[in-house]
């Protein structure tokens, strides 16, 4: 029978192809069979791991407070009992004498049995203890494995499957990609999480928030994976297998055109150079992404660093952090944006911003945070300072809203800078500073901040959202989100005109930069620098090499001068459509 | 060969530390023991076996015993079903 489940879309594409159920907390053990000359040595393996947990244990029991000794030894004596059960290491033994598996795989075929007998309990209390089980022969694993500590980067089980699991690291993102995964399904998470944003840079289609997923969908059966809808089809008829299929290849083959695009380099039928950089979120990102004539990070997120934890990143560990995206990026500029929490990124314990605000995107966010928790700022910018002297470095500061926000964090940073050489570490001397037009404000006295500052980056999903005073995550509203409003636009002209002037550099990285819809228009308005999503670059690359953007300007202007939104979407097509010879 | 049949009484029935003190006493004797829950026969000295029995309060189970020390074990694992495993 075909089942539908539905979900939110994460990353796009279309996959077909068998699940496999991923429980989280199983380690990706694997099946092994050994010659029989390596029988012996894997017994041993098998059996010193065994002793060793065992000490272990013993030694943990005989070390505990004999206040509370009493329950928490029969506690312990229970994980003794389970690394001595007679059963256990006699199946264990024959897997490997009989069946020639290797000790990890004979230790975890026989937890798999075990494992399937338990889910046949119905007593929920009873059920529970295979936790205590798996416990005890995760223990005895990591002992196995202690002399070779050779994470696992690949997992045969994953290959050309679509794997379905309850939640993610972006490490078993990655290895789920290694090991050539078709596809990704989470009963949990959202479409910022860092798992969330590494499927879109590897272009592995995902769909979480599959509530019940694991239960649901059986490990074998045949799915459609929909990461453009965020569907799932269970064991799909002929008919929409063939729709899919169809899908999927006229998705390939656009790919492959695609790819071919990324060798020409960024420059218009005109002869413009146009520079076309990458927004990051993650160091993870820049193993798998196509660095061809990609001019710089226009944009990379520092967010990553502070969430999902308790305690905040140390100016060291923040150091050798960008230290490496610098050196992977070899020589073209990184920059970075300091820390911008509150609205809608994802805050966590950590970082205060402002218990007052009832409306966080009005609240203490973006630089505004930096100037309150001065201590927070001072050391990320420290930690960039030092990184910059390995490559070449930018600072973005993101949410100004007055130019003296801007002459404060300039001090700020100069303070860095005086603790950084007292302190007697290497760092960057000279670098650019540069601020985010992403409130109406900065984009109105943009002429006036080109004074302070060295560049300015257009980021257009805040700048539509407080110029129209709409919020882009609720659903009753959304709707009025709108870039080609005329006063966005508008907008975006003062700014591209005031760098332009005064011979400041203009990027925009929000979203409307990797629209292929807007990258003409924003062209004819005067823009030259673009930054966007990794998986947006063949596309938006595609539009840029085929625009002269001598003839652009004039309907671009006129786009900007109408009030009229159909007669905007009619020469905005018109636009877009123009063939230049 | 000695068998015997007991009920379950405590509230929680034979989860893990009753399955544990039954361990950590059948291992003292020689003899063979095993507990049957209806068709599920586990040998008392494993404790995954016994924890696979999933015995809930109020179940039956059988006892078996055979081997020198017999009696002895036999005696020994009824006095800890009558009190409860210690517990309550």
């Amino acid at each position: 029978m075909t089942l539908v489940l539905k979900g939110i879309a994460v990353s796009k594409g279309i996959s077909i192809g068998k699940s496999y159920i991923f429980k989280k907390g199983q380690p990706s053990v694997e099946e092994k069979i050994v010659k029989k000359n390596q029988i012996l040595k894997e017994k041993r393996r098998f059996d010193d791991a065994t002793k060793k947990t065992l000490n272990q244990f013993e030694f943990i029991k005989q070390s505990i407070n004999p206040a509370i000794k009493k329950n928490a030894a029969m506690f312990l004596d229970t994980h003794i009992f389970l690394i001595k059960d007679k059963t256990f290491i006699n199946n264990v033994r024959k897997n490997i004498r009989n069946k020639n598996y290797s000790a990890d795989w004979a230790i975890y075929f026989e937890f798999l049995q075990i494992q399937k007998s338990f889910e046949n309990i119905e007593d929920p209390y009873i059920k529970q203890r295979i936790e205590d089980i798996k416990h005890v022969v995760m223990k005895i694993l990591e002992n196995l494995n202690n002399n070779q500590i050779k994470p696992q980067k690949t997992f045969k089980n994953f290959k050309k499957r679509i794997i379905i699991c309850d939640d993610l690291t972006p490490t078993d993102v990655l290895i789920m990609h290694e090991s050539k995964g078709l596809g990704l399904i989470s009963e949990f998470g959202g479409p910022s999480s860092h798992s969330s944003i590494l499927t879109r840079s590897l272009e592995m289609p995902a769909v979480v928030g599959v509530k019940n997923a694991q239960v649901v969908i059986k490990d074998g059966d045949t799915l459609i994976l929909d990461g453009n809808e965020g569907n799932l089809i269970i064991n799909p008829e002929k008919k929409a297998l063939s729709y899919y299929k169809d899908l999927q290849q006229k998705d390939l083959k656009k790919k492959r055109v695609m790819s071919t695009i990324l060798k020409k380099d960024n420059v218009t039928l005109d002869g413009k150079k146009i520079e076309i950089m990458i927004n990051l979120e993650l160091p993870q990102e820049l193993k798998i992404i196509n660095k061809t004539n990609i001019d710089g990070v226009g944009l990379f997120r520092t967010e990553y660093l502070y969430t999902d934890r308790k305690d905040l990143p140390t100016e060291d560990e923040q150091f050798i952090a960008y230290k490496k995206i610098i050196q992977k990026m070899k020589n073209v500029p990184v920059t970075f944006r300091t820390l911008d929490v509150g609205s809608d990124k994802e805050v966590s314990g950590n970082i205060k911003t402002g218990s007052v605000a009832k409306n966080p995107a009005l609240g203490l966010r973006g630089i505004r945070h930096s100037l309150y928790e001065q201590h927070i700022f001072i050391s990320q910018i420290k930690a960039i300072l030092r990184a910059g002297y390995y490559g070449n470095i930018k600072i973005l500061l993101p949410m100004i809203t007055n130019i003296s926000e801007v002459k404060s964090s300039i001090n700020l940073i100069e303070d860095a800078k005086k603790k950084l050489t007292r302190e007697k570490k290497n760092f960057v001397k000279k670098f650019d500073i540069g601020i985010m037009i992403e409130v109406p404000s900065s984009a109105v006295l943009a002429k006036k901040f080109t004074k302070y500052v060295d560049f300015l980056s257009i980021g257009t999903n805040d700048l539509v959202q407080y110029t129209l005073a709409i919020d882009r995550i609720d659903d009753e509203v959304n709707y009025l989100y709108d870039p080609m409003n005329s006063a966005v636009l508008s907008l975006i002209k003062t700014t591209i005109d005031a760098g332009n002037e005064s011979n400041t550099p203009v990027a925009m990285c929000g979203e409307m930069a990797s629209d292929i819809n807007y990258i003409r228009l924003l062209m004819g308005l005067g823009l030259r620098s673009f930054s966007m999503h990794p998986s947006a670059v063949p596309e938006v690359k595609n539009v840029i090499t085929a625009t002269d953007t001598s003839k652009i300007k004039d309907l671009s202007d006129q786009i900007l001068d109408i009030d009229d939104s159909d007669q905007k979407s009619l020469l905005l097509n018109e636009l877009n459509k123009k063939v230049f010879n | 060969m000695k068998e015997k049949i007991f009920k379950i009484t405590n509230k929680l029935g034979l989860h893990a530390r009753a399955a544990a003190k039954i361990v950590a006493l059948t291992s003292k004797f020689k003899s063979k023991i095993t507990i049957t829950n209806g068709k599920k026969m586990a040998d008392a000295k494993s404790i995954m076996k016994i924890l696979m029995l999933a015995a809930p309060k109020n179940t039956a189970l059988k006892v078996n015993a055979n081997g020198k020390d017999e009696s002895q074990a036999m005696d020994a694992i009824e006095s800890l079903f009558i009190n409860k495993f210690d517990e309550e």
